[in-house]
């Protein structure tokens, strides 16, 4: 099938410094890797310290729902400022 | 009094979705192709705040209030830790494709995702795009309206087929006569609600029982409740990666729907709101989500289906008014992503499908072809709802499943990948579809402990860089307009 012609908005061209190809892929890039890492923190703490009868326990919880999901959800608001003030730029 | 607010909260829906401010109608003598851009796109004129209320209301279905508290009763804290990569749904969501696609959108005027797909791979993408997402879309709005319909027939003592009428009958109005516009401001009103009722029953629910309290009783009622992997046996490792972290991220970067809310916003458009909102939104409402959960598993232990565990909690210890709202949430969770699910499938039939026909007519006709098609959409699924089948879930994730593994390895080579080619990005989409649908169909959905969606992304990205590499490379005047950063290029020359 033949491409058909497009028209580009010639101003919109101009990117930004925020806006940029290659700002936003590196923001995309940090995002992906921040989320992977903190993915595999859940996973890795659930596998040391969610498996068997006597499982640990930390602030009246499991220390794997603890260490696995609570304090991942306050790392990812800390990591979520530090993003938006330092890394992303509009 | 709580089927009351429901009713009340269903109308205020059906006024804001209808009702438009001079400033945001679109001035006479337009073109059928403006006519197109504002109904898909809301005339580029959604500010940055409302978008990412807009993608977390997307993202977030009735299907995820429903099921994540509904897991969590049935399987236990596995449910948690699970769903809890759902938290990155918002940054996923906004960060990662959203400046990227509102410049790309904008630089090129496209009116959907397809289209855009298709100046950078060639029309046959488009129209590949298109009727898959058509289909598949299709099938996903009809587990919406069927949730919808749940929620509804728990409080108002109608029949579930009148439930799915009177739902779909609000939501077809609104969308097809207001488009996209009515879509990002029924999304306001629907977060708020979806935000009060999750935040109420949480607090209610701690302060009845304490969260340490909570997890107590759980273990004493059944240890696997608070133990990987779960009752029985739901989340080993495997299932863990495949099933929770790369699911979570097709959903949150290969959603076109909810992707496609960013072609409604215009150039230059500060994005810090967006993320700032939609994050927070979504990082606010799942904790929420796993605390009725746990407390539906200590103060409910006999209900008959764990997916009664939210509106059971909700109309058991809550006062009626607050138990409508509540449900008001979860409606609102379902009626947001619908409509976003309809808006993209039609647009979908009349931009991409039937481009070369929709376009040629004048603006008074393309307009009606856009409601019509809308309705139709709208419709067609309110009918293929009436008699659900009982896997409504599994639907709901094989489509999930399905798309995301089609449009995040489409959309990343779109948004950041000169070098991916249409060969490429085609041959890795399909693939992880096929392996997905596939999984589905011949109910192999676990290949050596691995989940399928994670196959098919896997297989589906590498078949993407290896295609694309091994043909030829996109004309460079499209590479010039996709990834070109700071300089204005002449096309003509």
């Amino acid at each position: 099938m033949k491409q058909e012609k497009y028209s580009v908005d010639q101003l919109d061209m101009r990117a930004t410094r925020g806006c940029s190809y290659k700002q936003s892929k590196k923001e995309a890039i940090i995002t992906m890797i921040a989320y992977v890492i903190w993915g595999a923190w859940g996973i890795i703490i659930a596998g040391l310290f969610g498996y068997g009868e006597d499982i640990s326990y930390m602030w009246g919880m499991p220390t794997w729902i603890t260490l696995g999901v609570i304090i991942p959800i306050f790392a990812l608001v800390i990591w979520l400022v530090v993003y938006l003030c330092t890394i992303y730029k509009d | 009094m709580a089927f009351a607010v429901i009713i009340i909260f269903l109308a205020m829906n059906l006024g804001v979705g209808l009702w438009q401010p001079k400033s945001a109608r679109l001035k006479k003598n337009t073109t059928a192709s403006e006519e197109i851009s504002d109904y898909f796109t809301a005339g580029r004129s959604v500010t940055s705040w409302v978008m990412g209320l807009t993608v977390a209301c997307t993202i977030i279905s009735g299907g995820s209030l429903i099921a994540t508290p509904s897991l969590i009763y049935a399987k236990g804290l596995v449910g948690a830790a699970w769903q809890n990569n759902g938290l990155w749904y918002g940054v996923l969501g906004t960060a990662v494709l959203g400046k990227r696609l509102t410049t790309l959108g904008n630089r090129f005027k496209v009116s959907s995702i397809s289209e855009l797909l298709g100046i950078r791979y060639g029309q046959l993408t488009r129209m590949i795009t298109g009727v898959l997402l058509f289909f598949i879309l299709f099938a996903n709005v009809a587990t919406q309206y069927s949730g919808s319909a749940r929620v509804l027939e728990t409080v108002s003592g109608w029949s579930y087929q009148s439930c799915v009428i009177v739902i779909g009958a609000v939501m077809t109005l609104y969308i097809a006569f207001g488009g996209a516009k009515a879509q990002s401001w029924t999304n306001v009103l629907q977060a708020i609600f979806m935000t009060l009722g999750l935040v109420i029953i949480a607090v209610v629910a701690l302060n009845k029982i304490g969260l340490v309290d909570m997890i107590s009783a759980m273990d004493a009622a059944n240890p696997e409740l608070v133990r990987m992997p779960g009752v029985d046996n739901y989340l080993d490792i495997p299932r863990f990666i495949s099933y929770g972290l790369i699911l979570m991220a097709v959903v949150g970067i290969g959603s076109p729907s909810a992707q496609a809310r960013f072609l409604a916003t215009k150039p230059g458009t500060n994005f810090k709101p967006a993320i700032i909102l939609g994050s927070f939104a979504i990082i606010l409402w799942y904790p929420c989500m796993y605390i009725s959960g746990m407390a539906a598993s200590v103060m409910l232990p006999d209900l008959s289906s764990p997916d009664l565990a939210f509106p059971q909690l909700a109309v058991t210890t809550l006062s009626p008014i607050l138990a409508g709202i509540s449900l008001a949430g979860v409606l609102g969770a379902t009626m947001s992503t619908a409509t976003a699910l309809i808006l993209t499938a039609s647009a979908a039939v009349t931009n991409d499908i039937a481009a070369k026909w929709s376009h040629k007519l004048s603006p008074k006709r393309v307009k009606a072809l856009l409601i019509i098609s809308t309705f139709i959409v709208s419709l067609g699924s309110v009918l293929a709802s009436l008699n659900p089948p009982d896997l409504l879930i599994e639907i709901s994730a094989f489509a999930t499943g399905s798309l995301g593994c089609i449009f995040t390895p489409m959309f990343l080579g779109m948004c950041y990948f000169p070098s991916s080619t249409k060969t490429g990005v085609l041959t890795g989409s399909l693939t992880g579809a096929i392996i997905v649908i596939a999984g589905y169909a011949f109910d192999y959905q676990n290949p050596m402990g691995f989940h399928v969606i994670g196959w098919g992304l896997i297989i589906g990205s590498l078949l993407t860089i290896i295609v694309s590499k091994l043909t030829k490379h996109s004309d460079d005047e499209v590479i010039e307009a996709f990834y070109t950063d700071g300089e204005v290029i002449d096309l003509k020359k």
